[in-house]
């Protein structure tokens, strides 16, 4: 056989093998009514959002989300000392272990008539409490295995759009523009969490996913300065890139408000800012740090009898999360958190650059 | 007899160089262990078509698997392959690749599935290898470079650049090196032993991500040890061979430092056959299973990996033809 009717033979063949190999690709479902998004408007550079690996779901949202107590030993022993973010809704109080948010990012759940998406971000440390009813329309948020600046980007499935977390708005889609109401939240450690709220629901493992849920998903991530996994727009490095904030928003402008390095015990931090009157409270051996509305102007003190954390001028007391408690004071007399969350002090300098860092003395 | 034992030892090398593209997840852009070399007498071209097929299924955590079926890789490369021997010792082969991704994850949304995939040329490989020793036994050894041609650049639908290990090319120049030993058995001078070294230094890709970071594929380290025949079956020459594979691969890294979920250790069970179909034609398809997976972290790994290649030998020589009419 000579060689160039074999070679022809043989491109014939592989140029059919490349043909027949060729399959017909699903197609992803339109938005419900069949509105198909536009995939090419984003209000931020597309050439910034990354694919990060896992694709589309490939990190699944809990959906259907399942609770222990605190009778559940197992659950308590194994995530006593690490990380939960929590919300108190009207009395009903619920955790959700880090360790379990790393390997789902987004829970959607139904707490009394609040509908909220817990979302967590594993590589910006952000836990953040998002409405589910947006322009009027209840829906999941899934997450689209996408990134912005090394963040999450939830996708809502009643439009296919896509959001970005700590932006807390929509990026490309049908809601384009569009801001999240954003639901109060605590990051604290399971062990704080239950001592203040000792009849709290905690998410558990019944997830109806296979995880290795013992095991965290990125090594040293969360303690390597130096690790970050994808392409951030700016570098901030007026602190360490992993020290836990608690940045607070006010408008357009933003202040951060670090854990102390110098005391064990409650404290308090009052300062104006941006027009608005706060009063944070922090407590580094408890793991909490909290910031609330002071619209009147009132003067705050700490309490060393956890789990009250506060105490006003008019004698009222206050938990971590602003409840009122003990017998002074009207049932309603909480306070408001406001529009804030704890994030790695790196994702704040590159969503929020001109961020200012609190310097006000604690007492 | 020599012109046998050439014949077998070429017969052998051939089983021993399948193709063994490797999807990401566990490592590295395809054709990172399709190397090999047939040192047959001089100047014998061979060429060779290879289509193969690496799926990735189990989610693995650890060595344990997990109850996941939600996900799926594929990668489908098909490389066509040439191999001269200048002389009896020198040799050089090279290798050019097409190289088909795919990624599809079932949610259990709306049973929706989200799909994505590129297609592309791969890196191509240029390798020289040198029989040291030539008797009896066959020791060879050699080298060669990975080249960067491959795009890394793919975007989806959306306009949006595909995840590094679903590119078709790696953006990085690799240094490849391979040593090849063969001993045929004194008590059936058919059946070889064969063991295949191969180390896989990857470079790095600093136009990676928007050019916004250097991305490195893990170094790959692969074992192979097997077995193989000459059989007249039916009238018809056939090559049945089982070999066994070890591969460790480290991990990726992203601006130099170490990235999670990537890389392992893997051990696969191969079996191959062959068959001389027409003078100095072959086609063979061979089988490789996993039999003991370790990923870092959490990761897909291999389910199968099949491989059909098409080859035929070409003789320049004035010497006496030492292939099987």
């Amino acid at each position: 056989m000579r060689i160039s009717t074999f070679f022809i033979g043989l491109t014939f063949i592989f140029i059919s093998l490349i043909a027949c190999s060729d399959q017909t690709e699903p197609i992803n479902n339109p938005a419900p009514g069949g509105d198909v998004f536009d995939p090419n408007v984003w209000d931020i550079p597309r050439d910034e959002v990354f694919d990060g690996g896992p694709g589309k779901d490939g990190i699944p949202s809990i959906d259907d989300p399942s609770f222990s107590t605190k009778d559940d030993l197992d659950i308590v022993n194994k995530y006593n000392d690490l990380l939960v973010t929590g919300i108190v809704h009207n009395g009903q109080a619920r955790a959700y272990p880090h360790p379990i948010l790393d390997w789902h990012e987004i829970v959607n759940d139904d707490i009394g008539d609040l509908s909220v998406a817990i979302t967590f971000c594993p590589l910006t440390g952000t836990g953040i409490g998002w409405d589910r009813v947006v322009n009027e329309v209840k829906t999941e948020f899934g997450v689209s295995g996408l990134l912005y600046d090394t963040n999450l980007m939830p996708y809502d499935r009643a439009t296919e759009s896509t959001w970005s977390q700590q932006r807390l708005n929509c990026v490309n889609g049908r809601n384009r523009g569009r801001e999240i109401n954003v639901i109060p939240l605590m990051e604290t450690t399971l062990r704080t969490w239950l001592e203040a709220y000792p009849d709290s629901e905690i998410l558990n493992e019944d997830t109806g996913f296979n995880r290795n849920y013992g095991v965290y998903p990125y090594g040293d991530y969360r303690t390597n300065n130096d690790r970050i996994l994808f392409p951030i727009s700016n570098t901030d490095s007026r602190l360490p890139g992993k020290e836990r904030v608690l940045g607070v928003l006010v408008g357009d402008n933003v202040i951060g408000y670090r854990f102390s390095d110098q005391s064990n015990e409650t404290e308090v931090i009052q300062e104006n800012f941006s027009g608005a009157s706060i009063v944070v409270v922090r407590n580094t051996e408890k793991n909490f740090i909290a910031a609330f509305e002071n619209e009147n102007n009132l003067t705050f003190e700490a309490s060393q009898n956890f789990p009250t954390v506060l105490k006003d001028e008019n004698g009222i007391e206050y938990d971590m999360t602003g409840q009122r408690i003990g017998s002074n004071g009207n049932p309603n007399d909480n306070l408001t958190q406001m529009k804030s969350f704890i994030g790695y002090w790196f994702s704040w300098g590159t969503f929020y650059p001109e961020m200012e860092i609190s310097e006000v003395e604690s007492r | 007899m020599k012109k046998v034992r050439y014949i077998l030892f070429f017969v052998g090398l051939f089983f021993s160089l399948q193709l063994q593209a490797q999807t990401c997840c566990s490592g590295g852009v395809p054709v990172s262990s399709n190397i090999g070399f047939s040192h047959t007498q001089k100047q014998v071209l061979q060429l060779s078509l290879n289509t193969n097929f690496n799926t990735l299924k189990t989610l693995y955590s650890g060595n344990v698997a997990l109850d996941d079926d939600d996900r799926k890789r594929s990668t489908q490369s098909y490389l066509m392959r040439a191999h001269y021997t200048f002389t009896d010792r020198l040799a050089v082969e090279g290798f050019f690749p097409l190289v088909r991704q795919t990624r599809e994850i079932f949610s259990r949304v709306n049973d929706a599935s989200d799909f994505e995939s590129s297609f592309g040329v791969g890196d191509p490989i240029l390798l020289a290898s040198y029989k040291l020793v030539d008797s009896n036994i066959k020791w060879a050894v050699g080298g060669g470079l990975q080249f960067p041609l491959g795009s890394f650049t793919e975007r989806n639908s959306r306009g949006l650049f595909l995840v590094e290990d679903l590119q078709p090319g790696s953006g990085a120049l690799d240094v490849i090196l391979i040593s090849l030993l063969e001993v045929p058995l004194t008590s059936r001078p058919s059946m070889n032993v064969f063991g295949r070294t191969i180390f896989d230094l990857t470079g790095s890709n600093s136009e990676s991500r928007n050019g916004q970071q250097t991305y490195t594929f893990g170094n790959d380290y692969q074992f192979i040890v097997g077995i193989s025949d000459q059989l007249l079956l039916a009238q018809q020459i056939i090559y049945p061979s089982v070999s066994l594979r070890y591969r460790n691969t480290q991990r990726d890294k992203v601006d130099s430092i170490e990235n999670s979920g990537t890389g392992g250790n893997w051990l696969f069970a191969k079996a191959s056959l062959g068959i001389n179909f027409i003078a100095e034609t072959t086609i063979t398809i061979d089988v490789e299973l996993p039999i003991y997976t370790f990923v870092n972290e959490t990761q897909l790994s291999p389910n199968s990996i099949i491989n059909l290649s098409i080859h035929k030998a070409f003789s320049f020589s004035k010497e006496p033809d030492l292939f099987i009419n």
